[in-house]
């Protein structure tokens, strides 16, 4: 199958017949293409309020009067260190105009080359020169203004749709001037309170030509206005399939390289931590409090019943058929505390040894984890690893383009991130060297499989006590969040080594089906005698596969 | 270990076993089933029982025992009679007295009488009533009026600043939750079961009047001086306010809803249930006051400057013989006073009093806490060393108040885990004793209790927490280099770790969500602790939302004192150590953030104040603006001078809805913009947006960034374009309307105005409501009709469509 067809923009097919200007890309990492909209960049410079008292006024449209010099610091210099990460993986940091907040927002790209970056702000704009290596030409398009929160991108046919709080818009410039004019309401249906809680982010298309929504509940807790809490379908039609219940604070919504999509959901009540969920038409995905808008479709069948606050995700889901656990657990905090936007690597190798696997972003922690899933019994499921901190601000969207550059764009405004900074745009590149990893990690009858990206040291490997693991799960309830409770300490009995030195197999005493397992290798040393980048794995175990 | 969420499961079991332990079994037969004795009978690990219980129940005011003993029993006094004490109805006195088990399911207080036959019991009830009036007189204060609203209020107060901690809640939490539990499958409402499981209130409309219990409840050690009844720091209102709600049935006036906006319901006043007027008679009271000696009421019942000695004979505590024939502790004492306790209870008693020696020792620190903490039932709210914490049912209680998104440490209290070793001994004094609040945006109280209640907890926190205490061994901030002070500032801020993204500061709000001022952490920590914490903030408070800022030790700000973690967290604590001479944190204070329109339309989609959740702003350089309601697809406001400040959208959540920023608001008529009426008698129709088939399609914007809203409804399509026109003082605005369908539609109707009153002009155009000018331009003879509809003054345009196309222009001048 052709992994590109996956990525919502068609991949590395040129659909833009049309061509209103030219692109002045240089030295692109990927596909410089005509450029599809005839873009003028910025040209105002920006001064702080700071520094005049009163409103100022800037050349080119949109004005902006700001007296918070603080929001503005693509001046300030890198405050990350360097780690024993970035042998393997580079940040690279696109610089800001002055002037321009690029409070992350969503990701597109563009089959012209250029980078569409939406904004909190509701601005979109046309980054071009992306790509290049030392980034010093990047020109930044201001192309829409005004907008409501953009929390999703995607292109098709000339039009660039965009998820807005209260409604799906597609636009497009259609006098040529580098500017969208042409704004039209591809489908609204679904309420809005003027709660902050209430966004929406929407996917790139899918294989059919859809966008998935995934809706913020009205607060933490609640569900006050049509739909809220669901994840919704807007087919190429501008119809809206409702298609999911009980999503509550999502992050980030995106496809896997087959094409299946998934959101992050948040800590809070009735998700004991942050989690991947999967969404298939149909599941209720755990909150509890949308469901009360079963009233307005019948598309998905009968209304769930509520699950019992206080029980477990694993107990509750063999009661209520349509609860699909989540596929993979962040423990709180350990691998994050603002699970975010995602991105899958379909690149083949372009982005390193993780073909296939999910990439997803924590705010909090200005991070990227790094997800494998498997299906066990139709259902996915999976562990997680940490895979490259130090970003400059809170991660929020995500997009790997076809070479293998991963672009992920942050914001920390309302919620602070250990970057620091108020935003950023930055690419995550592989330097060519493979790190010593977990590149897998398959639940087995009685253990588990783990491979690895280089053949291991047989002797450390094979040895049980290179390994400890501890297993926990949540408690699903009502109210905010959970300890991990339920703590057991499965046995690793006995490891086998495969002849090329590249997998382990597990045998492990107490597995503990619904329970996540923390499976520590700091006694694994590659065949070069190093230890795991990143030693620590999180599966969560929903099932145990069967014989 | 505590958890931040206390495990439930440990807490569900803990509940449970206190259930099947004290209060699923009758107490005594014949007697309506009890509650058990205070919460203080919580089987709690670490805590034992049987002590606790002769603490509670006082047992050596009779039984005389050694200071040690009595130091070690804490024990709980019995509320003064007389002055300082509360004055207690006839009524309630004579049946509490004749049956304490019944009047008062729980009581503490043991059944004196019950050895009296008959005759005798009745005038022994009827002496005692007497003396216990006449300490106090009977002269009651002037009765209050019920007021609705009031009870409203202290419903709410009841259910929400702690109360129910301790006593049971009236009402499913479900009523007052602004957001714990959320979805409504929280357990049904038992009262029953949260009653066996509190501190009992017992009759209290018959027992007393809405000015006692408020004047109880404003300073309640004094009259319960050893603070098992702490004060809640309440205001009078508030106060009265729960003495209402709890002596509602003394009226006939129901509990306002918040939603009414009747005037408060002036009542009856409200007077005690069972009413009796007593006057005193002297002989009784006389007789009554020998018995108080002699049944050794005296024991328990301070009478303030009327000093009297229980002569009622009782062996001294060192000589007790628990399994004596007759004794308050069997279930059928014959003459000895009997307690309503548990066969558990009573075995729990008896196990200590076989090992009453260890009693004269006194308590590991540890153990004293526990033992403080079960006393005065702090575990009700706060966890520590894995014990206690509110029970899943109650915790559904605590809320936050307001909308702050904290998530349970907005509303759980702390745990109280390693508190000696994270608190300064000052600031735990201060919480315990002197209304110091650091969590504001907490809905529960921390009261406040009486010195000699906790004075030895503050000591015993930090002697019990003393082994991590000692390692505070870190300089003082005078160590810290001066120069250091202003990183600490930076490091605050936008450019370091942005603490001021969730904390408040100096009581300025942050930027996200109001978490802990941060000037109130030198004053509450200690320095030790303060930087254990930073380095890895879910260690010391599991579950909590503070994220590390030093992963694996290692500062995330490598660009500020080298990434040094130590000088970093030294300049923190000695900047929020003296913060108000250093300046606020950069960042902090957000300015205004007007959006002009210079040459060209600004567009602000957003929470618009008067437009709607999907509002969409335009501002126009000619210095007018709109606002349009993407919603309810219609021109919502109008204005003249500076367009909008985006502000508040654009710092931290960006929540609630902003206003217009110039002046001459307008608001132009709610509801649909079209109808179609087919005569002149109909009304316009109440129905609007979706539901009325409005749809909205977008916007086209013009050259100058002027947008035209597209809209729909009825299969008709609606081009609706506005621009502005400069003027000599203020801009007015052009609106054209262009209606396209495929079919021609008659009896359609433009609502240009509804409101008080429409004034034709001799121009043609019309005065609304003596502040705004409308002018229209219309195809061929249509013209606008003024009407009186449904009490209001409309101005209603024709659209008269020629082909397949209708059109007019309305000019706007204010």
């Amino acid at each position: 199958m052709d992994p590109s067809a996956k990525t919502g923009w068609g991949g590395g097919v040129d659909l833009f017949p049309e061509v209103h200007g030219e692109a002045i890309v240089k030295q692109s990492e990927s596909c410089p293409r005509p450029a599809r909209f005839a873009t003028r960049p910025v040209t105002a410079a920006f001064k702080s309020l700071a520094a005049l008292p009163s409103a100022l006024f800037l050349q080119g449209g949109l004005v902006l009067a700001v007296a918070f010099a603080g929001c503005l610091v693509s001046n300030v210099k890198a405050a990350n260190q360097p780690s024993a990460e970035d042998q393997y993986y580079q940040i690279i940091t696109i610089p800001i105009p002055s002037g321009i907040i690029l409070e992350a927002g969503a990701l597109q790209l563009l089959p012209d080359g250029k980078l569409a970056s939406a904004t909190r702000l509701g601005d979109i704009y046309l980054i071009e020169g992306a790509f290049e290596n030392p980034p010093a030409h990047v020109k930044f398009h201001h192309f829409a203004s005004g907008l409501h929160e953009v929390l999703g991108l995607a292109y098709r046919d000339g039009w660039l749709y965009c998820a807005q709080r209260g409604e799906v818009t597609r636009m497009k410039d259609v006098d040529g001037d580098g500017r969208a004019d042409r704004f039209e309401t591809v489908n609204d249906d679904w309420g809005i309170s003027g709660d902050y809680h209430e966004y929406a982010f929407g996917s790139h298309f899918d294989k059919d030509g859809n966008i998935w929504l995934a809706l913020c509940l009205t607060g933490s807790f609640t569900s006050e206005t049509d739909y809220r809490g669901w994840c919704l379908r807007i087919t190429p039609e501008g119809k809206m399939l409702p298609t999911c219940s009980g999503l509550r604070s999502p992050g980030g919504i995106g496809t896997n390289y087959l094409g299946d999509m998934f959101f992050t959901d948040n800590q809070g009540p009735w998700n004991g931590a942050c989690s991947l969920k999967h969404l298939a038409p149909g599941d209720f995905e755990g909150h509890p409090d949308g469901n009360k808008w079963f009233k307005l479709t019948e598309a998905l069948g009968p209304r769930p019943t509520t699950p019992q606050s206080g029980s477990r995700m694993f107990v509750e889901a063999k009661k209520i058929p349509q609860l699909k656990p989540p596929a993979v657990y962040f423990p709180y905090p350990k691998m994050g505390q603002s699970a975010s936007g995602l991105a899958s690597d379909y690149t083949r190798g372009k982005f390193g040894p993780f073909t296939n696997q999910l990439f997803v972003g924590d705010q909090t922690h200005s991070t990227v984890m790094r997800v494998y899933m498997e299906k066990i019994k139709g259902r996915y499921q999976g562990a997680c690893f940490m895979f490259k901190q130090g970003f400059d601000s809170g991660n929020l969207a995500l997009e790997m383009a076809p070479g293998g550059v991963l672009f992920v764009q942050g914001t920390d405004r309302g919620c602070g991130a250990r970057g620091g900074k108020a935003f950023a745009l930055q690419r995550l590149v592989w330097t060519g060297q493979v790190p010593f990893e977990v590149h897998e990690m398959r639940a087995q009858p009685d253990g588990f499989e783990v491979s690895f990206t280089e053949p291991v040291d047989p002797a450390t490997a094979g040895s049980p006590e290179s390994y400890k693991m501890e297993s926990y799960t949540y408690i699903y309830q009502a109210s905010y969040g959970s300890p991990e409770v339920d703590k057991t300490t499965p046995m690793v009995k006995k490891v086998t080594v495969s002849r090329d030195g590249l997998r382990v197999r597990l045998t492990v005493e107490g597995l503990e089906e619904g329970h996540i397992h923390e499976l520590d290798m700091s006694g694994v040393r590659s065949g070069k005698g190093q230890p795991l980048l990143h030693k620590t794995a999180y599966y969560t175990l929903n099932s145990i596969p069967e014989e | 270990m505590a958890h931040r969420v206390v495990s439930r499961s440990s807490l569900t079991f803990l509940l449970a076993s206190l259930l099947n332990s004290c209060f699923s079994q009758t107490i005594l037969p014949g007697e309506v089933t009890a509650a058990a004795i205070g919460p203080a009978t919580a089987p709690l690990n670490g805590v034992n029982g049987g002590e606790l219980l002769l603490g509670e129940l006082n047992c050596i005011a009779c039984h005389q025992t050694e200071a040690a003993v009595n130091a070690r029993l804490f024990p709980r006094q019995s509320p003064p009679l007389g002055e300082g004490g509360l004055r207690l109805t006839p009524q309630y006195l004579r049946s509490f007295l004749n049956a304490p088990f019944a009047e008062k399911p729980g009581t503490t207080m043991p059944d004196l009488l019950h050895a009296l036959s008959g005759p005798q019991k009745a005038e022994a009830v009827e002496a005692l009533a007497h003396f216990i009036c006449w300490l106090k007189g009977t002269n009651n204060s002037n009765p209050v009026r019920a007021n609705q609203l009031q009870m409203w209020q202290g419903r709410l107060l009841y259910h929400q600043i702690g109360c129910v901690a301790c006593h049971s809640p009236q009402e499913a939490a479900a009523a007052f939750a602004s957001n714990p539990s959320g979805t409504g499958n929280a357990t049904p409402f038992e009262r029953r079961s949260f009653e066996n499981a509190s501190v009992p209130l017992g009759n209290l409309a018959k027992k007393t009047t809405v000015p006692e219990l408020s004047s109880f409840l404003m300073n309640p050690l004094s009259a319960r001086p050893s603070g098992r009844m702490p004060s809640l720091n309440l205001k009078e209102g508030e106060a009265t306010a729960i003495a209402m709600y709890l002596l509602r049935e003394q009226s006939s006036a129901s509990i306002a809803s918040q939603s009414a906006n009747a005037p408060s319901h002036q009542a009856l006043p409200m007077a005690p249930l069972e009413h009796e007027s007593l006057v005193v008679d002297l002989e009784k009271a006389n007789r009554g006051k020998d018995l108080f000696a002699s049944f050794g009421c005296a024991a328990c019942h301070q009478l303030g400057s009327l000093a009297m000695a229980s002569t009622l004979k009782a062996k001294a505590f060192a000589e007790l013989d628990a399994e004596a024939t007759d004794s308050c502790l069997g279930a059928t004492p014959q003459k000895a006073p009997k307690h309503a306790m548990s066969a558990q209870q009573r075995a729990a008693i008896k196990s200590t009093l076989a090992a009453r020696e260890e009693l004269s020792k006194p308590l590991s620190a540890s153990k004293q806490v526990a033992r403080i903490m079960a006393a005065l039932n702090c575990f009700a709210c706060h966890s520590r060393d894995g014990l206690g914490g509110p029970t899943a049912s109650r915790a559904e209680y605590f809320t936050v108040v307001g909308t702050a998104d904290l998530g349970d440490e907005g509303r759980i209290p702390p745990t109280l885990t390693g508190v000696g070793d994270k608190l300064r001994p000052e600031w735990l004094r201060a919480v315990l004793l002197n209304k110091g609040v650091a969590r504001p945006y907490m809905a529960t109280r921390m009261p406040q209790f009486s010195p000699a209640g906790v004075g030895r907890l503050t000591a015993g926190f930090i002697q019990a927490d003393a082994a991590v205490s000692e390692r505070d061994v870190s300089p003082q901030n005078d160590d810290v280099p001066i120069h250091d002070v202003g990183y600490g500032r930076k490091l605050v801020g936008t450019e370091g770790f942005s603490c001021i993204s969730c904390h408040l500061f100096a009581q300025h709000k942050s930027l996200g969500i109001p978490a802990m001022d941060l000037t109130l952490m030198t004053r509450r920590l200690k320095k030790d602790w303060f930087h254990r914490y930073l380095l890895d903030p879910s260690a010391l408070r599991p579950g909590t939302r503070m994220p590390s800022f030093f992963p694996e030790g290692k500062s995330v700000r490598q660009d500020i004192l080298k990434g040094d973690p130590g000088r970093q967290i030294n300049a923190l604590w000695a900047y929020l150590g003296r913060s108000k001479e250093a300046g606020l944190p950069p960042g902090l204070i957000q300015g205004k953030m007007e959006l002009v329109a210079t040459n060209e339309a600004v567009i602000y989609r957003n929470f618009i104040q008067g437009a709607g959740a999907r509002g969409i702003g335009v501002g126009y350089p000619e210095k007018a603006n709109i606002a349009f309601d993407a919603n309810e697809l219609r021109l919502a406001l109008i204005w003249q001078g500076p367009f909008i400040d985006a502000a508040r959208h654009r710092n931290g959540r960006g929540d609630g809805f902003e206003g217009p920023l110039g002046y001459n608001v307008v608001k132009m008529p709610a509801g649909a913009p079209f109808a179609i009426l087919t005569g002149a008698a109909s009304k316009w129709p109440e129905v609007s947006g979706k539901k009325a088939g409005y749809q909205m399609q977008g916007y086209q914007l013009d050259g100058q960034r002027r947008p035209t809203f597209l809209y729909s409804f009825a299969n008709i399509g609606v081009e609706d374009y506005v621009v502005a026109v400069s003027g000599d003082l203020d801009a007015s605005l052009r609106r054209a309307l262009s209606l396209q369908s495929e079919h021609p539609v008659e009896n359609l109707w433009f609502r240009a105005w509804a409101g008080t009153k429409i004034e034709p002009q001799r121009d043609g155009s019309f005065l609304a409501d003596g502040r705004i000018k409308l002018h229209f331009e219309l195809a061929g003879a249509a013209k606008p009709a003024v009407r009186q509809s449904e009490g209001k003054s409309e101005l209603l345009v024709p659209i008269v469509f020629q082909g397949k196309k209708a059109a007019l222009v309305e000019e706007l001048v204010w």
